[in-house]
């Protein structure tokens, strides 16, 4: 077990995280550039000090700085594979990765498994982002590290070679018995690769938890939005949730008291004129946004309850930023859970 | 790319003003008596040889370890520091030989204490040359060194760390060799510098035949008494220092 | 600093400035001198006699040359490049110089052999390291210097900054800090100064007036205050 309790301060930036990653885990870290993923990873694996807190695997206390205790990264048993691979310039792809190794004769079995034993004599320069990228997953894996942390490890790879490389170090990551934690500013990325998801925002952990819990239940704004949710919050009863400035959504179940509901934009359902059927839920809003994407469009509606709604293209058609809609969504597709 | 035409016209100006006095010297140059003119003055040859080598062996201990502080240091006051030990590149070779003979000279700060303590004496001997020229060679090798470190990346150090390199493997096996083209540039540079060395030397460890008499103080002297072996003597330093030029320029380049 | 000198006396040198170039044993008398010529004005460049020669050699624009022995300028003029003879101007002789209260005791020449010694003399390409040369040899004293300076004054500069102990330097250049101990009469090779007109001056004439009137009665009263010998 892996258990992170860091605080840090930099020049008008906070990091304040806790969270603890099991053996044989995979932790995706995710959240927008800047919000202090590379620096929790700089912390863990001891390139730059917390100002506070621990840093403990298992029993061993790699940070610890009310004991005082502060293991540089050469005493740590981790393996970093940065973003952008940063090989060692003046070494061969091979030499790259067996400069870590008690016995560097095996370096080239590391290439073997991850596929590139052709490049063990290429210079990086010679490599593409992908290949590096592979060149340094291996590097770092060749110690077999306890602890295993990567920085957008598929952020510097072009298209062509994306999927073939995602697979392989998908291939990697879920092969060995390791504490893993990987940073992306990719939701896809992290839902694809791990097994739970840390929601950073602002240095702070937003959420945390599989995806199922995620998807389920987003606490925040910007974890809905990471999923595609449209999150509401307010105080439920009875089947009523009352959000701010007096609107309500109706729901087929709800908590008593805080929660939050998600609504999924595709099951919000937008009309020019106002519906007949069903639905509990009706008020009529402008259009604020309309993003054409490959098959559906996205289109944004503002007033008291800003909503996404996600329809066909031919059901776009006759919708114009500025002109009021009517909203419906049906109480079935209300989503509430307690706050 | 062009040139346009006023920079190129100034640029000649400046190139003429440059390469006219060393022609000179070239065209003045007795070509017959170069050889045996080395051979009368192979006492400060001998001199400047065992001068400079040691000088800039004393740069390269300690202009290496300034340079590697001076790019990797975080610490208030580095720009002062730096400044301060670049000086003596600026400063006339004369002031460097003044400021030696108030720090080390026989009545200096440092150099009483010197005297009183080990009875070292550094005026008007080969250490006070090597002294001298060590002085003025540090700082370029320190310069230049910090030029060669800041061009190596310091995340790949971090990256070395987390694979258990300490902090000597890292600068050995990381730092010197992507550094190495610079700090080969730096002490050429450094020992063309010391081989140079004048004001200093004068000033600070005197003129003595064999002892603390080197190729340009040589030089200077042999103007009166010879002068066509003075422009001998002078054409071999331009051929030497021409040589290093080129050597550190290709060391740089690589 | 010498050739500094030659530049600025260059730049400065309009229609009837004369630029002196002068041994460094000079260097304030000759100032004297030049503000009691009533003729043009007089800017003097210093430096060891040799140094001078060398200048006038490569054609520095110097139009009167001053030097501290007869060799170096009998030279130029074998050389053509004087106008007319060198005149002897004045006398100087050599002294012993020691740090002010002759801390070491030094009493003659005898005691520059000494271990605790330390000596300073000037190169034997100035006219002074020449003298005492002379001086030492006609003793049969063989002294181990630990420097050859470029000129008399940095032998008396050593001396002051307590670099040596002691050195040979000329009776005038005694000033703060140093003292002189006088070599007995009859020892010691007397210095004599040499004036002549550089062949190459922009201005003959007034060149010419001046290095007679480095000879005249007036000029040798000013060396005479200076401490030179007639």
């Amino acid at each position: 077990m892996l258990a992170v309790d860091v605080t840090t301060r930099r020049s008008g930036f906070e990091l304040d995280m806790s969270f603890q990653v099991g053996e044989d885990e995979i932790l995706g870290v995710v959240g927008p550039n800047g919000s202090g993923k590379t620096s929790l990873l700089r912390i863990v694996a001891g390139l730059d000090p917390a100002m506070q807190g621990r840093v403990l695997l298992d029993e061993t206390r790699w940070a610890d700085t009310g004991a005082g205790i502060w293991l540089p990264a050469e005493r740590r048993s981790v393996g970093y594979v940065p973003q952008g691979s940063l090989l060692f310039p003046h070494m061969t792809a091979l030499d790259n990765v067996g400069f870590g190794m008690t016995e560097p004769e095996k370096a080239l079995a590391w290439l073997e498994r991850l596929g590139i034993a052709d490049l063990a004599g290429a210079r990086p320069a010679e490599l593409s982002g992908g290949q590096a990228q592979l060149v340094a997953l291996a590097r770092a894996q060749a110690r077999s590290p306890d602890v295993l942390l990567l920085d957008e490890p598929l952020a510097s790879i072009d298209i062509a070679n994306r999927a073939s490389i995602r697979r392989t170090v998908r291939r990697e990551l879920q092969s060995g018995r390791q504490h893993r934690i990987f940073v992306t500013h990719d939701p896809l990325e992290a839902v694809a690769l791990a097994d739970r998801i840390l929601v950073v925002a602002d240095g702070r952990v937003s959420q945390i938890g599989t995806v199922e819990d995620l998807r389920r239940h987003p606490r925040s704004r910007y974890v809905a939005e990471l999923l595609g949710l449209n999150l509401f919050a307010g105080t439920a009863r009875g089947g009523v949730i009352a959000l701010a400035d007096g609107a309500v959504l109706v729901a087929a179940e709800t908590p008593d008291g805080p929660a939050f509901a998600t609504v999924h934009p595709r099951a919000v359902s937008l009309y020019t004129s106002r519906p007949s059927g069903s639905p509990r839920n009706i008020w009529r809003a402008p259009v604020t946004a309309i993003e054409p994407s490959l098959e559906r469009v996205r289109i944004e509606v503002g007033g008291s309850v800003p909503v996404v709604a996600e329809v066909t293209p031919e059901g776009a058609r006759g919708f114009r930023e500025g002109d009021d809609v009517w909203v419906a969504i049906k109480a079935s597709e209300v989503q509430a859970y307690p706050r | 790319m062009s040139i346009p035409r006023r920079l190129g016209i100034l640029a000649t100006v400046g190139i003429a003003g440059l390469v006219v006095p060393v022609v000179g010297l070239i065209v003045r140059t007795s070509w017959g008596r170069v050889l045996s003119d080395i051979g009368d003055a192979s006492s400060a040859v001998r001199v400047s040889l065992v001068v400079s080598v040691i000088a800039v062996t004393l740069a390269v201990l300690t202009g290496v370890p300034i340079g590697w502080v001076l790019a990797r240091g975080r610490f208030r006051g580095r720009t002062v520091l730096r400044a301060a030990v670049l000086l003596p590149i600026v400063l006339p070779p004369v002031v460097s030989g003044v400021a030696l003979l108030a720090a080390l000279g026989r009545n200096g700060s440092f150099g009483r204490w010197l005297d009183g303590a080990f009875s070292i004496g550094l005026p008007f001997t080969t250490a006070g040359a090597v002294v001298a020229a060590a002085f003025v060679a540090i700082p370029f090798v320190a310069l230049v060194a910090e030029a060669g470190f800041r061009g190596v990346d310091a995340e790949l150090e971090g990256v070395a760390a987390t694979l258990g390199a300490g902090p000597w493997r890292r600068f050995r096996r990381i730092v010197l060799p992507q550094a190495a083209p610079a700090l080969a540039a730096g002490i050429v540079l450094g020992w063309a510098r010391a081989v140079g060395e004048f004001g200093a030397t004068i000033t600070f460890a005197g003129n003595l035949p064999g002892r603390t008499q080197t190729l340009p103080l040589a030089i200077f002297f042999e103007l009166e008494q010879d002068p066509a072996a003075a422009f001998s003597l002078s054409f071999v330093l331009v051929v030497i220092s021409l040589g290093m030029l080129l050597a550190a320029r290709r060391a740089w380049m690589r | 600093m010498p050739i500094l000198g030659v530049i600025l006396a260059a730049c400065s040198s309009g229609t009837d400035t004369l630029t002196v170039g002068a041994a460094s044993s000079l260097t304030e008398v000759m100032d004297a001198v030049g503000d009691a010529f009533e003729g043009s004005g007089v800017i003097v460049s210093a430096a060891g006699s040799q140094v001078v020669a060398a200048q006038v050699r490569e054609g520095a624009p110097l139009d009167v040359v001053v030097t501290a022995d007869e060799a170096t300028i009998d030279r130029l003029a074998a050389g053509g490049l004087l106008a007319g003879e060198p005149v002897r101007i004045a006398g100087n002789r050599l002294v012993i110089v020691v740090a002010a209260g002759n801390p070491k005791g030094v009493a003659g020449l005898a005691d520059l052999v000494r271990e605790d010694v330390t000596v300073v003399l000037a190169a034997s390409q100035v006219p002074a390291g020449a003298y005492a040369a002379e001086t030492l040899a006609a003793a049969g004293i063989v002294v181990s210097p630990a420097s050859l300076e470029p000129s008399v004054r940095a032998v008396v500069a050593k001396v002051r900054l307590g670099e040596a102990d002691a050195g040979l330097a000329y009776a005038t250049d005694i000033s703060a800090d140093v003292a002189a101990v006088e070599l007995p009469p009859g020892v010691g090779t007397d210095a004599s100064y040499f004036a002549a007109v550089v062949g190459a001056t922009s201005h003959p004439e007034s060149a010419r007036q001046f290095v007679d009137f480095l000879s005249s009665d007036r000029a040798r009263a000013v060396f005479r205050t200076h401490g030179f010998a007639p």
